[in-house]
């Protein structure tokens, strides 16, 4: 009777696992998509659904995907397979939940969303070895309201996945970076794309980078940012040889928290111009064969409206580096 | 703390520019789940963590802290209970936390520690709750290493054994160590022959070595027959050469054959060389304008 009363935490584990167990399996047989719940900054301004209460297609060419996400309409599109997206940028619509189906589908070439809001891109696999369009795997401008979460990106021209022009809202998780070679330009997460584009991304570029895995031949822009309001924690840096990690730039505010540092020669790095210069706050980071800069103050940085749950930065590396359950898998 | 901004971007950018743009009327072709600690929004709390611990988590306006006794790693009750601790060791457990130098201080001692008896301080860091255990192996690798390549092997093997879905990890402590004591050629060896091998392993150990020895790192490189290992093998030693001596890499790379790597050696070399030096750089490019012609996405070099 007492358990009951006054469960203890082990009881109140047990009954909250039975509970989200059971709601698991009733989602499961009520949808075939695992709609998720977004989380940090894309969780505020109204929230991030993508297609969330519209009708599911299954797509595997190019044309039925263009036909399937050209409009704003709430839409689940399932994209079976990989499909090659020509030789210019492919755009999309706002209110899509774009997922990928089992863990082999996604995209060649440049995917873009451009004056867009609310949409999710999961599960998916992007590599654009051939630069072509923006030269990005997935490019993103003047988007509000986005998640990409559970992606792969490798072996991306330009930036593998490149947040400009006054982005807003938006949080990329559980992706893995990685190339096969490097073209002198393996530069990942550009948050703000010029110091004179103030005007335009003051205020806005407020992203959250969390579980993601730079790994092999990532050189720089883990992110860069420039303007924005960036929240980066738990995030695993494996890229050996990177020149650095985190980009400083002009009047940005960076919050990084709990990251795993490994073998990185410069885990932040400043690129502010003088008069414009951005801050980092940095705690509970674990640096293995590498050392935290010295160059930056600590310095006060904005708070995150949202809830989030801190991983151990010990444990980051076997958690997002896991084949089955972490960065990058499907 | 003084800040001390790094070159401008935009000086940088443009010299570089002003200079590609000097190269293109020449006739250039520029083608271009464990402890966490769930942190609410906008409120105070004291949250137990996993493992009992009390982790005070402040998140107040415009300023958050995270404090905790140990941060986010597990509590400190009765350190090395039992363990013949070093001198060095027990000094560095008796400095507070909170003086932040107590980390960089035990993972010296423990590395001491393992250079003079590895057993015991592998057999410490299993109990410990005082370093996050990667710091920890790193630790007691690095003083493996001092020993021997062949002790440093054998905690690797150690490592696997007990943490097999670690192997990644260890492998890379494995290379660090072996870098620190010069055994370069061996780590390249071992990151290339390990039957399941890692291109990160690959990576780190090119890396490594081209941070001493480039030219040596990079001839190794090119001698790799596997395609996609030579390439990750090179694209290391190309990088680590740039962020040495860009200048050196970029005289270099010009007596290269012509192909990716040279491309790749130029391009890598200018920017890391535009960075400290955008003057001597472009003077550089100009001075060597016929023989940058057919290095492609040359343009990149004028961005930060």
């Amino acid at each position: 009777m007492k358990d009951i009363l006054h469960p203890s935490a082990s009881n109140l584990r047990a009954a909250r696992g039975f509970r989200a167990a059971a709601l698991g399996v009733a989602l499961a047989l009520l949808s075939p998509v695992a709609l998720l719940a977004a989380d940090g900054w894309a969780s505020q301004g109204g929230g991030t659904t993508g297609g969330a209460g519209g009708s599911t297609v299954t797509v595997s060419t190019l044309s039925a995907f263009q036909s399937a996400v050209g409009d704003n309409t709430a839409r689940i599109v399932q994209v079976s397979g990989t499909i090659n997206l020509g030789s210019s940028s492919v755009r999309f619509g706002s209110n899509k939940t774009i997922i990928g189906v089992g863990a082999n589908s996604g995209f060649v070439g440049d995917l873009k969303g451009y004056q867009i809001s609310n949409v999710i891109l999961q599960n998916l696999n992007f590599s654009n070895p051939n630069t072509v369009g923006d030269g990005d795997g997935l490019t993103l401008q003047f988007v509000t309201r986005f998640v990409v979460t559970k992606c792969k990106f490798t072996q991306t021209g330009d930036g593998a996945l490149d947040m400009t022009h006054a982005c807003d809202y938006g949080t990329v998780s559980w992706c893995k970076f990685q190339y096969t070679s490097d073209t002198g330009h393996n530069f990942v997460n550009l948050i703000g794309h010029s110091d004179s584009n103030a005007s335009e991304d003051t205020g806005h570029l407020r992203i959250t980078m969390h579980h993601n895995w730079y790994s092999t031949l990532c050189k720089e822009r883990m992110p860069r940012v420039r303007f924005g309001r960036v929240h980066v924690y738990n995030n695993y840096y494996g890229a050996a040889g990177s020149n650095y990690c985190i980009g400083v730039g002009n009047d940005c505010q960076i919050l990084s928290q709990n990251c795993y540092f490994d073998g990185q020669s410069t885990p932040w790095k400043n690129y502010s111009a003088s008069g414009h210069q951005g801050l980092i706050r940095y705690s509970g980071h674990v640096y293995v064969n590498c050392s935290q800069p010295t160059w930056a103050p600590n310095s006060t940085v904005f708070t995150p409206p949202y809830s989030y749950t801190l991983d151990s930065a010990s444990n980051v590396k076997s958690i997002v580096t896991n084949a089955t359950s972490g960065a990058g898998t499907h | 703390m003084t800040v001390r901004p790094g070159l401008s971007a935009m000086s940088r950018s443009s010299w570089m520019i002003l200079v590609l743009g000097g190269v293109l009327t020449l006739g250039l072709a520029l083608r271009t789940l464990g402890p966490s600690v769930v942190v609410p929004a906008q409120t105070p709390l004291v949250s137990p963590a996993h493992g009992g611990e009390a982790t005070l988590v402040r998140a107040a306006a415009a300023t958050v802290s995270v404090v905790s006794p140990t941060r986010d790693r597990p509590s400190e009750n009765s350190p090395a209970e039992g363990s013949e601790l070093t001198p060095e060791m027990r000094g560095a457990l008796a400095l507070g936390e909170e003086s932040g130098e107590r980390e960089a201080a035990l993972a010296k001692a423990l590395q001491a520690w393992a250079a003079e008896d590895v057993a015991a301080a592998a057999a410490w860091t299993k109990t410990q709750r005082v370093l996050p255990a990667a710091v920890a192996k790193a630790a007691v690798m690095n003083g493996a290493a001092q020993t021997s390549a062949e002790a440093a092997t054998t905690y690797l093997a150690r490592l696997d054994g007990e943490e097999p879905d670690n192997r990644l990890e260890h492998g890379s402590l494995f290379i660090h160590a072996l870098g620190e004591i010069g055994e370069y050629s061996r780590a390249a060896t071992w990151a290339m022959s390990a039957e399941v091998t890692e291109v990160d392993w690959i990576t780190a150990a090119f890396d490594r070595w081209s941070t001493a020895q480039p030219e040596r790192a990079m001839l190794a490189a090119l001698a790799v027959e596997n395609t996609e290992r030579r390439r990750a093998a090179t694209d290391a030693a190309i990088g680590a050469w740039a962020r040495t001596d860009p200048i050196a890499l970029a005289e270099s790379a010009t007596r290269f054959p012509s192909g990716p790597e040279k491309n790749l050696a130029i391009i890598t070399a200018l920017r890391a060389w535009a960075e400290i030096d955008p003057e001597k750089a472009s003077a550089w490019m100009i001075a060597h304008r016929e023989a940058l012609v057919e290095v492609p996405n040359l343009a990149v070099v004028a961005e930060d």
